[in-house]
């Protein structure tokens, strides 16, 4: 009788909207999916065909399906006419929220994006932070983002959701020290400086260590054109240097005025000394008893002068030792003696020349010499 | 003149050597260097073994020194 009674009942309302002129108006989309009992998308006679399987029953909130389309608590012939009312519209599907990446509870930089999923196209999104673009089943939600702990609240037309992220800053590469396209040692160190503590720093070549907002590399290099490469979270940056093999040769000397061996030096001449790099250290005149004479020594980049003193002088064929223990740039050492015998006082007479000894006592001399012409005889 | 010069020997003696050359007895290097033909008394100055300056006659003590020592700086 009852399934008669329905039937009827239905056939009736069919009827009554086939006949009747569509003025549809705008229904909201949750009186549709109510109308759509069986939730196949479609309102027609099947929604109408379940409704009716439970006419006049009382109906327990939150039913599967559920019959009762206007809410009401009892399934009757209002129900029926609002399904009736429309027949043949087709219901959207509740759009649901399906994932985020990067997913929630992860940290993320202030200039990341984070990109939702949906089962279907969203409709009417906002976002609590940030800017949200739609395409299609995806809404890309764009910063920047304050760094600090994130709770971003994403509301669409069929819902709700709220992922919660860590913030933290981009970090910039600043500069890098010593400059690029310079020179450096085997066992140099490289300086990086960013604008906030890097992460996760990698180097193609030597060793990276991380010092709040700095980042130590060090060798060793290998000697040769350099292209270091620096990884860390937010970026890479490519560092060029031209690695010099390290200096592990002693200075040597390679002139002045006077050698080892030499004999008839000059005792009243100040002594240069000329060597193959920069020196430093210490460069003395001593007796063969090796007392200090107390010349001056000054060193003036590759070379280093012995000053005669007054009231130092040094006595006429006499053995002098000059010490000289001296290292360049990169340490390197030498420790060396240049032995040199004084030669003959010359006491302010002038000196007889002749044929015989002219060049001797003229030429050879280490001190100038004026030579004053007479004719006697 | 001989008195100056051994003067400005002794005073200098650190700085340069005077020497004195009788032509007439050494002929060879009176020749090499033109001694009678620029007459006498002539100074030369040498430096390294090099003739570096000459000059001729009487010359005050202070402007001979002077030349040296310009001829050897």
């Amino acid at each position: 009788m009852k399934t008669l009674t329905c039937s009827l009942l239905i056939l009736s309302l069919a009827l009554l909207v086939s006949t009747a002129s569509y003025a549809q108006e705008e229904t909201d989309i949750e009186t549709l999916r109510a109308a759509d009992v069986n939730s196949d998308g479609i309102i027609n006679i099947l929604d109408l065909v379940l409704l009716a399987s439970h006419f006049g029953e009382t109906v327990a909130e939150a039913q599967t399906p559920n019959p009762d389309v206007n809410g009401d608590g009892s399934v009757n012939i209002l129900d029926l006419v609002r399904v009736a009312n429309h027949l043949g519209e087709t219901v959207r599907p509740p759009v649901a929220f399906v994932s985020a990446d990067p997913e929630s509870d992860v940290e993320i930089t202030t200039n990341d994006s984070i990109t939702l999923t949906f089962d279907n196209p969203p409709a009417d999104v906002t976002v609590s932070t940030g800017f949200a673009i739609t395409d299609g089943n995806s809404v890309a939600i764009t910063g920047p983002f304050t760094p600090g702990d994130l709770e971003l609240t994403i509301t669409w037309a069929d819902g709700t959701e709220t992922l919660s992220y860590t913030i933290r800053p981009l970090v910039a590469f600043v500069s890098i020290a010593p400059a690029i396209d310079t020179e450096m040692t085997v066992d140099g160190s490289i300086i990086a400086t960013f604008d906030n503590p890097p992460a996760d720093v990698t180097v193609s070549e030597g060793t990276a260590s991380i010092d709040g907002n700095s980042v130590t590399i060090e060798g060793p290099f290998t000697p040769g054109a350099l292209e270091l490469t620096m990884t860390w979270k937010d970026g890479t940056e490519i560092f060029t240097y031209t690695v010099t093999a390290p200096d592990t040769e002693a200075p040597s000397i390679t002139g002045g005025t006077v050698s080892d061996g030499d004999t008839d030096v000059n005792p009243s001449a100040a002594i240069e000394i000329e060597f193959s790099e920069e020196v430093r250290g210490l460069v003395t005149l001593r007796t063969e008893a090796d007392d200090n004479v107390g010349w001056i020594t000054t060193f003036d980049g590759n070379k280093v002068m012995l000053t005669p003193v007054a009231g130092k002088e040094l006595d006429p064929e006499t053995r002098y030792v000059i010490t000289v223990k001296v290292k360049d740039a990169a340490d390197n050492r030498t420790d060396i003696n240049i032995t040199f015998t004084t030669g003959s006082a010359y006491d302010g007479i002038p000196i007889e020349v002749t044929d015989a000894n002219f060049d001797t006592v003229v030429i050879e001399s280490k001190l100038p010499v004026v030579v004053e012409s007479y004719k006697d005889g | 003149m001989a008195p100056v010069v051994a003067q400005i020997a002794s005073e200098n003696k650190n700085t340069f050597i005077v020497a004195k050359l009788n032509s007439f007895n050494n002929p060879t290097t009176s020749e090499k260097y033109q001694l009678d033909r620029i007459g006498h008394p002539a100074y030369l100055v040498f430096q390294d073994g090099e003739e570096v300056e000459r000059f001729r006659g009487e010359t005050p003590k202070a402007e001979f020194v002077q030349t040296v020592l310009d001829a050897i700086n």
